[in-house]
């Protein structure tokens, strides 16, 4: 393999990559140039046609320049145990990055990589202050192969793995597919679409008069064209650019869908869990099942309704990067309990109840929500003279906190199942974290006066991947839990990463 | 008691240890005097705002006196309270802070989960001779747990032993690590088991009670 050893470069390709990146870093000089130099140029009466050509042709030279510099003095190379890169001339820096400290191997080629048999390696790696590393242009097979190098030297010291055998001698098992009817489902339910529709109705609001004519004159002639509808004729062509405008915006949004995840594969193979997907720009991921530190299965309120949510697992990772995650989209509450198991097959099939809460939780959303604003409330209006008022706010409001307090006091629930501690909570979505006990790293055992009194507590436990809530509990029962996380704390043989 | 911490298995029986030590009380005259600018420049604002309210409530002067009261309390008074609530104790697995008068908060963090340990002063500390530990774990949440109120050579000396503590503890995890890797079955080993190949000696010692639904990670 090449960047074996010896320093190597990179395909003059990925020049391409150093090109974007220099775009996106530094599109504000380039507004300072194309501003700037028209202003000058202004002052020096050129031709605007030749001026333009000029500062673009500079801009395009800076860019190739930026991009080749770059290019050339990027050098990398791996031996057995890391991967160095050696990056700059004015500023050099040279990166070690040890195998065993990466955290994620994702190959991504976009479209113009993808018709060269091109990809980009992106590396990530734990604790370390530049934990993000772009290899790219790298040749497929080469890419696969360091990536596979990589993984090999990984797995081999984890202890699942040298109990489960090594990877390769696994045959691959899928777990997970995506179809159409899924690509719709998540595409209409994405809140891509709940943006949208708002935008979108700017946008026609904006349109110039005659489109805009034109286009209602059009509907008014579809909505005359219904018997009896003359009366309503107004309401109904509204509601029907209402309904053009929210269709545009879902289908919108299932293509954005589409472009993600279209031929979504979720399999596993030993140790690792591998997906791909993408209609232009290929995605390829790959995570250590022994690496998993927090799952969280999320569902908005149309997902809940049409049965489907996205499963996040995260490794310890300071980046909260919606691109690097590994996320698992348009599972069912059956098919993500069944990649649950796949993570930690010792849990059952079937999922313990959920414990409740205390009750008082109810009380104290309450008075979290109704006493003090009420009380503001009622003195505002008493000040201002209008308490006939206070009755009619004041009631409705009540009944509103109370059904959502109710409504989320339900949802709320904790259970012990295997090595994970879960929690549920949400209010017409829902949200389940589960994290690993032995990979706490901080307890907090909170009191407020309100849960003194009623000898509750709340618990907040930390992992380097994010914290878990559990408000209201008894005491007893929060103390169990801090007690038994500090047991597995303590206890635990696994390095936090 | 920091060079040679009480090792009884007794003291690990629940998230809360029997034994406290109270950080300096100075440290609350030291917060207070630390908010006294804060006060002034929160209570002109105040005076500034309700000095333009031509009418209504806020022109009151009542609301006023009531808006600096609440203010000086919460700057002056509470500080002297609250650090009358700020206990630690320092473990052989862990540390522990309590804090908090009407808002009581636990924090627990054990030393195999620590990457490093700070000791310093603020400028007011440094006038009355104390000091602050802050701990920190991994993954960027910034300080975990800070002992604010030691006295200066204290807090260096704790900091100290909590630092070659995590390490220790670290060195037992990643040494238990390699052991399990040459025996090729990690699964077996039980967590709760006592264990003496540490250099301490002391890792894993069993917990009195059990704790609900224990089982050792496969």
């Amino acid at each position: 393999m090449s960047g074996d050893g010896a320093w190597t470069r990179l395909s003059p390709w990925s020049m391409f990559t150093f090109a974007l990146a220099g775009l996106r870093g530094g599109w504000q000089l380039l507004l300072v140039w194309l501003f700037g130099g028209s202003s000058l140029g202004g002052r020096l009466e050129l031709d605007g046609a030749l001026l333009l050509l000029l500062l673009v042709a500079g801009a395009a030279l800076l860019l190739v320049a930026f991009a080749s510099w770059n290019w050339w003095f990027f050098q990398w190379r791996c031996d057995e145990q890391a991967i160095e890169l050696r990056r700059g001339l004015l500023f050099r820096s040279q990166l070690r990055l040890p195998f065993e400290r990466i955290q994620r191997v994702d190959v991504l080629c976009p479209p113009w990589y993808r018709l060269l048999g091109r990809g980009n390696l992106v590396l990530e790696s734990a604790g370390s202050a530049e934990s993000e590393v772009t290899l790219p242009a790298l040749r497929e097979d080469q890419a696969q192969a360091l990536r596979e190098r990589i993984r090999s030297q990984r797995t081999e010291d984890t202890p699942t793995a040298a109990a489960s055998g090594p990877p390769a001698a696994r045959p691959e098992r899928e777990l997970h597919a995506l179809h159409t009817p899924d690509l719709i489902a998540i595409g209409v339910s994405s809140p891509t679409a709940l943006v949208l529709f708002p935008v979108l109705g700017g946008l026609y609001a904006q349109l110039p008069q005659p489109l805009h004519g034109r286009v209602e004159e059009l509907i008014e002639a579809a909505v005359r064209a219904l018997p009896g509808a003359s009366l309503a004729l107004t309401v109904l062509s509204g509601a029907v650019v209402l309904l053009m405008l929210l269709a545009l915006s879902l289908v919108v949004s299932v293509a954005v869908t589409t472009l993600r995840w279209h031929g979504y594969g979720l399999v596993r193979s030993g140790n690792l869990l591998r997906q791909r997907a993408g209609l232009l720009s290929l995605r390829e991921q790959d995570l250590n099942r022994a690496k998993v530190q927090q799952v969280v299965y999320r569902r908005n309120p149309l997902q809940r309704l049409l049965g489907i949510g996205q499963l996040r697992l995260s490794q310890a990772t300071t980046l909260d990067d919606e691109q690097a995650a590994f996320i698992v989209p348009g599972l069912s509450p059956y098919l993500a309990r069944r990649v649950l198991r796949e993570l930690y097959p010792q849990l059952a099939s079937e999922a313990p109840p959920w414990q409740p809460i205390s009750p008082l939780w109810q009380l104290w959303f309450l008075r979290l929500g109704f006493v003090l604003p009420g009380l503001g409330l009622a003195l505002t209006l008493w000040l201002t003279g209008l308490s006939a008022w206070l009755l009619l706010t004041l009631l409705p409001w009540a009944a509103l906190l109370g059904w959502l307090g109710t409504r989320r006091y339900r949802l709320w629930g904790w259970r012990l199942e295997g090595p994970l501690l879960c929690v549920r909570s949400g209010l017409f979505g829902s949200r389940e974290i589960s994290i690993e006990l032995d990979r706490v790293q901080r307890i907090d055992l909170l009191q407020s006066p309100f849960q003194r009194r009623r000898a509750l507590a709340s618990l907040r436990l930390w992992t380097p991947s994010g914290a878990l809530w559990l408000p209201f509990l008894p005491l007893s029962t929060a103390r169990d839990l801090a007690r038994l996380a500090q047991q597995r704390m303590f206890a635990s043989r696994v390095a936090w990463m | 008691m920091i060079d040679n911490p009480e090792l009884h298995p007794k003291t690990l029986d629940g998230p809360e240890p029997r034994e406290w030590h109270p950080v300096q009380a100075r440290q609350g005259w030291l917060d207070l005097l630390g908010n006294l600018p804060w006060l002034l420049v929160i209570s002109a604002a105040l005076w500034w705002v309700v000095a333009r309210w031509e009418a209504g409530p806020l022109s009151h002067p009542g609301t006023l006196a009531l808006a600096n009261g609440v203010l000086a309390f919460r700057l002056l008074v509470y500080p002297l309270i609250a650090v009358r609530h700020r206990h630690y104790a320092l473990r052989r697995l862990d540390i522990v802070l309590r804090s908090g008068w009407l808002w009581r908060s636990t924090v627990i963090v054990g030393h195999a989960r620590i990457q490093h340990v700070e000791a310093g002063q603020g400028p007011l500390q440094r006038w009355a001779g104390l000091g602050w530990v802050k701990v920190f774990t991994a993954g960027g949440i910034g300080s975990d747990l800070v002992i604010n109120g030691l006295k200066l050579d204290e807090s260096e000396r704790i900091a100290d032993w909590i630092s070659q503590r995590s390490k220790e503890a670290q060195a037992d995890a990643h040494g238990e690590l390699a052991a399990l890797h040459t025996q090729a079955q990690p699964g077996q080993v039980q967590p709760q088991a006592e264990q003496a190949s540490g250099p301490s000696g002391e890792k894993g010692a069993t917990p009195e009670h059990g704790a609900p639904g224990a089982e050792p990670r496969q």
